[in-house]
C-alpha cells in the first residue's frame, strides 16, 4: 500500500546527486526513502539541498520515477502497479540494475530493493554456471581441479 | 544483452547477494557457488530454504537421502522462511521424508513462514508437522493439502497469515479448519479457497460454516466447483478488507455476526442471491470507501446507500439492464471520486437505456476520474457511446476520462475494429469540443491512441492524414 498522506499541499524537497544534479520532489515522494526521512528529521532548513552522496543524477532520476509512481494514491490497482514495476525493471540494463540496487540499498527504499533483487534472482534461475558467468561477466577463478571437487560435493544441485 | 565488460554483480555487498540467493531455489543457489570464489560460500547463508521437487528421481532422491549432508552445510543463524514447490508425483515414503525435513528445519531455526505449492502433483499431501511449529507467523498452503488430521495436532498460536484450500464436502476437513481458526486468535490475514472435490467415500455439503477471527483484518474467500454450501457466517469485528470470488460466479450467502464497522474495502466478483440476506449483507458493508462488484444489477437486493464510497469498480456486460443498474448504484454513491467500469461483453439494450437516464440525474457529482474498459472495439456501438456521452455530461468536476480497449494487443487488428474506433472517436471528441470541457480525455484503442487536454489534442497513433 502506498503512502496514506492526504495533504494536498505537500512540501517540496531538493535532492542533490553525487554529480551535483538537483531534483525538486514532493516530500511524500522523497519520504519513501528511510534514509532521507531520517535526514529530514535532523535538518533545520528543509530548503537546502539534501545530498544523496553515492547516487548519480542518472540513477537518482530513475529512483525518483519509482518513488513518484508509488507515492501517488491514484486509482491504480495493485495489479496495475505490479505490471508497472515489471516493465520498469525490464527496461533496465545490467549496469543500471547494479547501480539501482546500490542506490535502493543506500537510500533504504524497501519496495525498490525487493523489486530489483527479484529481477536479478530471476536472471540466475535455471541457468548453468557457464551461462551465469556469461550473463554477468563473472570470471571463473577456480582451477579445474577445484571446480571438480566442488561439483562432487554437491552433486544434487546438478540433477535437474 | 549489452552489459559492459565489468563484473558488477560480484562487487555488491554480501548482504545483498545473500538476499538475491534467498529468492531462488536451493539448487540454483548452490549452482552460483560453482561460478567463482566470490560466490563459493554465499549460498550457505541464505535466509530462506527454497526447495523445488521436479521429479521423484534426481534432486528429489538426493534431497531425501542426503538430508543429513545438506542441512549442516547451511551456516546461516537465521532462516525464517521455508518454501516448497512440488511439481511431480511423490510417493508416501517421500512425503514422510519431507515431513521430517520440516521437523529438522524447525528444530534448528525459528521458522516464521512456510509456503507449500503443489502444482502438478495429483492427490492429497499431508504434512502434520507444519501445524506444530510454534514460531510460525505465516502459513501458505496452495493445492490439495489433506486436513484429515487429528484435531489435537494444531499448535500454531502465533499465526498472523493463513492461506489454505478446504474441500468443504469432507466433514473432517471442515472440523479441522474450525479447530485451526480457534487455535489462531491472532490471525489477521486469511485466504480461503473452498473447493468441492467429491471423494469415493461420499460427501456432505454443510449448511453453514462459521469463520471466527477476533483480529482478522483481511479476508479473501474464493470458490470452485459446482456445489455450493449455503451460508458463511463471518464473525470478524475488526475486518478491514473483504474479497469474495468464484470461478463460476455462484456465491453462497454471507452474514455477519457483528457489523464490520472498520471495513474499508470490499470486492465481490460473483452472484449473490437476490433475497433479504443479500440486502442485509450490503447494508453491513455500506461504510466501505472502496467497492468492487460484478454486475451491480444484483436485483432489487442492493438498495444500500454507500455514504463513504470514493472508489467503485464494476465488471459487467454492456447492456441496457446492466447500465441501468450501474446508474442506479451511482445515484447511491454521493462521494464517488473514481469510477472504473469493465465491460466484458455486449448485451441487448432494448428500450431500457432511454428510461434509465431519466431515473439517474445525480450521478458522478464529485467524480474526478472515470475509466471505461471494453473487451473489444466492436463493443463501441451507439448504445455504448450514448452511455459514455451521458456520463460525460453528468460529471461536473472531472479531471480525466479514459476509454480503453482491453483486447490482447498481440493479435491482428480487423478492418471493422478500425472503422468502429474511428467512428467512435469522431463522436467522442466531437462532443468534447461541443462541451468545451476542462478535463482530459484519453482514448486507448487498438488502432487509435488519442489524448485531448483542453484545446490541445495529441494524436499518438493512427492512419496517416487522419484529423479529428
Amino acid at each position: 500500500m502506498a503512502s496514506t498522506s492526504t495533504s494536498t499541499l505537500s512540501r517540496k524537497l531538493i535532492l542533490k546527486s553525487s554529480d551535483g544534479e538537483k531534483f525538486e520532489v514532493d516530500e511524500n515522494v522523497a519520504m519513501q526513502s528511510q534514509t532521507i526521512k531520517h535526514m529530514i528529521e535532523d535538518l533545520d532548513d528543509i530548503n537546502s539541498p539534501i545530498p544523496v552522496s553515492i547516487v548519480t543524477g542518472t540513477i537518482l532520476s530513475k529512483v525518483i520515477e519509482y518513488c513518484k509512481k508509488h507515492a501517488t494514491e491514484d486509482s491504480d490497482s495493485d495489479e496495475q502497479l505490479k505490471q508497472w514495476d515489471k516493465e520498469y525493471a525490464n527496461n533496465m540494463d545490467l549496469n543500471t540494475l547494479y547501480y539501482l540496487l546500490l542506490a535502493a540499498n543506500y537510500m533504504e527504499i524497501k519496495g525498490l530493493l525487493e523489486l530489483i533483487t527479484q529481477c536479478v534472482a530471476d536472471m540466475i534461475k535455471g541457468k548453468s554456471p557457464e551461462e551465469i558467468r556469461a550473463h554477468f561477466n563473472i570470471k571463473n577463478d577456480f582451477t579445474p581441479q577445484e571446480e571438480a571437487n566442488i561439483r562432487n560435493e554437491n552433486p544434487w544441485a546438478f540433477e535437474n | 544483452m549489452i552489459a559492459g565488460k565489468y563484473d558488477r554483480i560480484s562487487s555488491l555487498p554480501d548482504a545483498i547477494l545473500v538476499d538475491i540467493l534467498s529468492l531462488i531455489a536451493l539448487n540454483d543457489a548452490v549452482t552460483m557457488s560453482f561460478v567463482s570464489r566470490r560466490w563459493l560460500h554465499l549460498w550457505a547463508e541464505v535466509t530462506t530454504i527454497y526447495i523445488v521437487i521436479k521429479q521423484s528421481k534426481g534432486p528429489f532422491k538426493y534431497w531425501t537421502t542426503s538430508a543429513k549432508k545438506i542441512l549442516p552445510k547451511l551456516t546461516s543463524p537465521l532462516i525464517r522462511r521455508f518454501c516448497l514447490d512440488i511439481e511431480c508425483g511423490v510417493n508416501k515414503y517421500g512425503l514422510e521424508q519431507i515431513d521430517l525435513w520440516f521437523n529438522r528445519v524447525s528444530d534448528r531455526w525459528k521458522i516464521e513462514e512456510i509456503k507449500v505449492s503443489t502444482n502438478g502433483y495429483e492427490g492429497l499431501i499431508s504434512f502434520p508437522v507444519i501445524f506444530q511449529i510454534h514460531s510460525l507467523l505465516v502459513l501458505e498452503l496452495y493445492g490439495d493439502i489433506s486436513l484429515n488430521l487429528p484435531l489435537n495436532v494444531v499448535k500454531i498460536p502465533n499465526l498472523k497469515k493463513l492461506a489454505i484450500q478446504i474441500n468443504f464436502t469432507q466433514t473432517k476437513q471442515c472440523m479441522f479448519f474450525e479447530t485451526l481458526m480457534k487455535s489462531c486468535p491472532l490471525l489477521e490475514d486469511l485466504s480461503l479457497h473452498f473447493c468441492a472435490i467429491i471423494c469415493r467415500t461420499g460427501y456432505l455439503v454443510p449448511n453453514k460454516i462459521s469463520l471466527l477471527g477476533p483480529n482478522l483484518k483481511k479476508l479473501n474467500i474464493s470458490f470452485s466447483g459446482q456445489n455450493l454450501m449455503k451460508t458463511i457466517v463471518i464473525d470478524a469485528p475488526n475486518l478491514e478488507c473483504l474479497k469474495l470470488g468464484s470461478s463460476n460466479y455462484g456465491l453462497p450467502n454471507f452474514s455477519f455476526v457483528n457489523t464490520p464497522t472498520m471495513l474499508v474495502e470490499a470486492y465481490i466478483s460473483g452472484n449473490l442471491s437476490k433475497g433479504e440476506v443479500t440486502t442485509k449483507f450490503f447494508n453491513a458493508i455500506s461504510r466501505v470507501r472502496s467497492l468492487g462488484v460484478w454486475r451491480p444489477m444484483i436485483g432489487g437486493a442492493m438498495t444500500t446507500m454507500f455514504v463513504n464510497l470514493t472508489r467503485l469498480i464494476c465488471t459487467m456486460p454492456c447492456s441496457g439492464k446492466d447500465s441501468k443498474a450501474l446508474l442506479g448504484l451511482l445515484e447511491r454513491c454521493p462521494l464517488l471520486e473514481t469510477l472504473t467500469a469493465n465491460f466484458t461483453s455486449s448485451g441487448t439494450w432494448e428500450y431500457m437505456w432511454l428510461l434509465c437516464y431519466l431515473e439517474a440525474p445525480n450521478v458522478l457529482i464529485r467524480t474526478k476520474k472515470v475509466e471505461m474498459h471494453f473487451m473489444s472495439s466492436l463493443m463501441l456501438n451507439n448504445d455504448a457511446l450514448n452511455l459514455i456521452k451521458y456520463l460525460l455530461t453528468r460529471a461536473r468536476v472531472l479531471d480525466r476520462f479514459i476509454i480503453k480497449i482491453t483486447t490482447d494487443p498481440s493479435g491482428e487488428i480487423l478492418e471493422e475494429e478500425k472503422v468502429q474506433e474511428v467512428e467512435a472517436c469522431k463522436e467522442i471528441f466531437d462532443w468534447l469540443r461541443f462541451l468545451s470541457t476542462g478535463y482530459q480525455v484519453e482514448f486507448w484503442g487498438r488502432y487509435l491512441r488519442i489524448i485531448q487536454s483542453g484545446e490541445e489534442c495529441k494524436f499518438i497513433k493512427g492512419p496517416n492524414g487522419y484529423i479529428i
